[in-house]
């Protein structure tokens, strides 16, 4: 029995120690899985933290807000950066006399060079910014490239522009004023190719001088010019047809009367002139007339470098006016025998409210403003004429 | 064969031009363009900036420019420059006063590079004014014999306008003469 006792005691002895001799081998292979699981998951770890790394990058690189911010942040100061410059130039312009033609040209030039980087700064962003801000960027860059234009326009004109005043005989009197221009216009023209890069064959610029002289020898237009102090009625002296072009040029105080359709009219150095015309199916134009009153009406207006002018208008469409100062403007005040058929014959009729004369669009004034180079003519200064 | 004939003409019915119509201001640019779509012409005011049309004409579709011509946006014009087939360049004839600024800045223009392939219509505008020369005496003030216009596509038209006189056939030569440079070339 004790041998059996023993036995079973040795055998359950055995058998613990199998047990704990097992345990112990799952313990150390516990132990080993451990480190191993350590050492994968250390290194699942760094490939993760490696990952979640790139993915930032990425996101960051991708993160839409975060660049419009940037963007914005960029673009904005290379604008302030061209308005500051713009500032300095004027500054520099009216400040001292000292400021050379040059280091202004110079000075604008590299702002131009700014606009070029938003362009790039534009250009780079468009694929994430969204159509309103593209939209709104360009606006600047073109608000940035008008600027710098006006700028040189005003600040360091180029010769162009320096020639182009010398070129118009606007102070010179009306009876130089023919003899004045024919001399300077072949000097301006040689002048103008010269500055266009390779000059042409300087001949022909007298040659179409020539050629304009003896063509308007056996033209058919109708020319008043050259007079002072005249009365003119242009119907008693010529036969006025409706497709008539008529051509008024260096007059002084003259009063003109023009009262048949016609279908063009320029008016060219005019001076204290007053001028009467009936209904005109075509356009007007006017170039460097000062201190006259016109009564027109017309189909369309075009006043250019002129002064202190008032214009009794009915007109179909917006009068434009450039260079000009010191203009005003009325409703028609002209009445003669025959003139509303006369107007309904070139097809000018038109309800009032169609009438145009205030409408005046200014080519140096694009602003919502009232131009300061015209106003409305009061209505106690109208005048009316009964011819 | 046949089905060759039938893609071009496919491929012709897409093409597209961009025509540039330029001149001084009161030639008539605009009046031209709109009497070409059929629009009205009677209260037309002077252009302050631009404007665009386009037309088909003859199974192509012009874009058409029409460029204000006042001095002061003059400069601009350059901004139009780019891909341009083609340039009308629109003449007052009865403007004698300002015909030499005319031939300078129609000079000027075609010594530019970005038009150096352009064909070039001159419209002699405003033939239905009593006083306005022929497009013969046109071609000699703006000196259309000149080298510049040697090596270049150009023609002089007669027309006007408010009449609508000869405003298809110059249109007409202009779209012909681009087709026949740019798209029948192959």
């Amino acid at each position: 029995m004790r041998g059996d006792q023993g036995d079973a005691e040795g055998e359950a002895l055995r058998q613990e120690h199998e047990v704990r001799k097992t345990q112990a081998d799952v313990e150390e292979a516990e132990r080993k899985r451990n480190a191993l699981d350590e050492r994968w998951r250390r290194k699942l770890e760094g490939r993760k933290e490696e990952q979640q790394r790139k993915l930032e990058e990425k996101q960051e690189a991708l993160d839409p807000t975060q660049d419009i911010d940037a963007f914005v942040k960029r673009f904005d100061a290379l604008h302030v950066c061209i308005n500051d410059g713009l500032e300095k130039a004027k500054a520099l312009a009216q400040g001292e006399k000292g400021i050379s033609r040059l280091d202004l040209k110079q000075k604008l030039d590299g702002l131009v060079k700014t606009v070029g980087d938003m362009q790039k700064e534009l250009a780079g962003a468009t694929l994430y910014l969204p159509p309103y801000d593209i939209r709104q960027a360009s606006d600047k860059i073109a608000s940035a490239t008008a600027k710098i234009e006006n700028a040189r326009v005003e600040l360091a004109p180029r010769r162009k522009f320096a020639f182009g005043n010398k070129s118009k005989p606007r102070s010179s009197s009306s009876q130089n004023a023919t003899t004045s221009q024919s001399q300077q216009q072949p000097q301006q023209q040689k002048q103008s190719q010269a500055d266009v890069a390779p000059p042409t064959a300087p001949e022909p610029v007298r040659a179409a001088e020539a050629l304009l002289a003896k063509f308007s020898e056996e033209s058919t237009e109708l020319v008043v010019e050259n007079k002072k102090g005249e009365t003119i009625n242009i119907a008693e002296i010529h036969e006025v047809s409706s497709d008539q072009d008529v051509r008024l040029r260096s007059l002084e105080d003259c009063t003109v009367h023009l009262l048949k359709p016609t279908s063009a009219v320029r008016f060219l150095h005019l001076k204290r002139c007053r001028i009467f015309v009936g209904p005109v199916a075509g356009s007007c134009f006017f170039e460097a007339c000062e201190d006259c009153v016109f009564m027109i009406a017309s189909r369309q207006i075009r006043i250019h470098d002129s002064t202190r002018c008032d214009f009794y208008l009915h007109v179909l469409s917006r009068p434009i006016i450039e260079h000009c100062n010191a203009l005003r403007f009325a409703p028609y005040g002209l009445s003669y025998k025959g003139l509303d058929s006369q107007v309904q014959a070139a097809g000018l009729a038109a309800p009032r409210a169609a009438d145009m004369w205030k409408d005046v669009d200014d080519f140096r004034w694009l602003r919502q403003q009232q131009s300061p180079n015209w106003a409305i003519l009061d209505e106690a200064d109208r005048e009316k004429a009964a011819l | 064969m046949g089905l060759l004939t039938i893609l071009k003409k496919q491929k012709l019915k897409e093409k597209q031009m961009r025509i540039l119509m330029l001149g001084l201001d009161n030639a008539g640019k605009t009046t031209i363009l709109k009497k070409f779509n059929g629009e009205d012409i009677d209260t037309i005011s002077p252009t302050l900036g631009f404007n665009i049309k386009t037309l088909e004409h003859r199974g192509y579709q012009l874009n058409v420019w029409d460029v204000g011509g006042q001095t002061t946006i003059r400069s601009y014009w350059r901004n139009y420059f780019e891909e341009t087939d083609g340039l009308i360049w629109v003449v007052d004839c009865a403007d004698r006063e300002r015909l030499a600024t005319c031939r300078d800045e129609l000079h000027k223009l075609l010594q530019q590079e970005k038009l150096a392939g352009a064909s070039v219509l001159v419209f002699a505008n405003k033939q239905d004014l009593a006083g306005a020369l022929s497009s013969e005496q046109i071609a000699e003030v703006l000196e259309l014999g000149s080298p510049i216009f040697k090596n270049r596509h150009w023609q002089i038209h007669p027309c006007s306008a408010v009449t609508g006189d000869g405003l298809v056939d110059g249109v007409d030569w202009i779209v012909d003469d681009i087709a026949s440079r740019i798209y029948l070339m192959d």
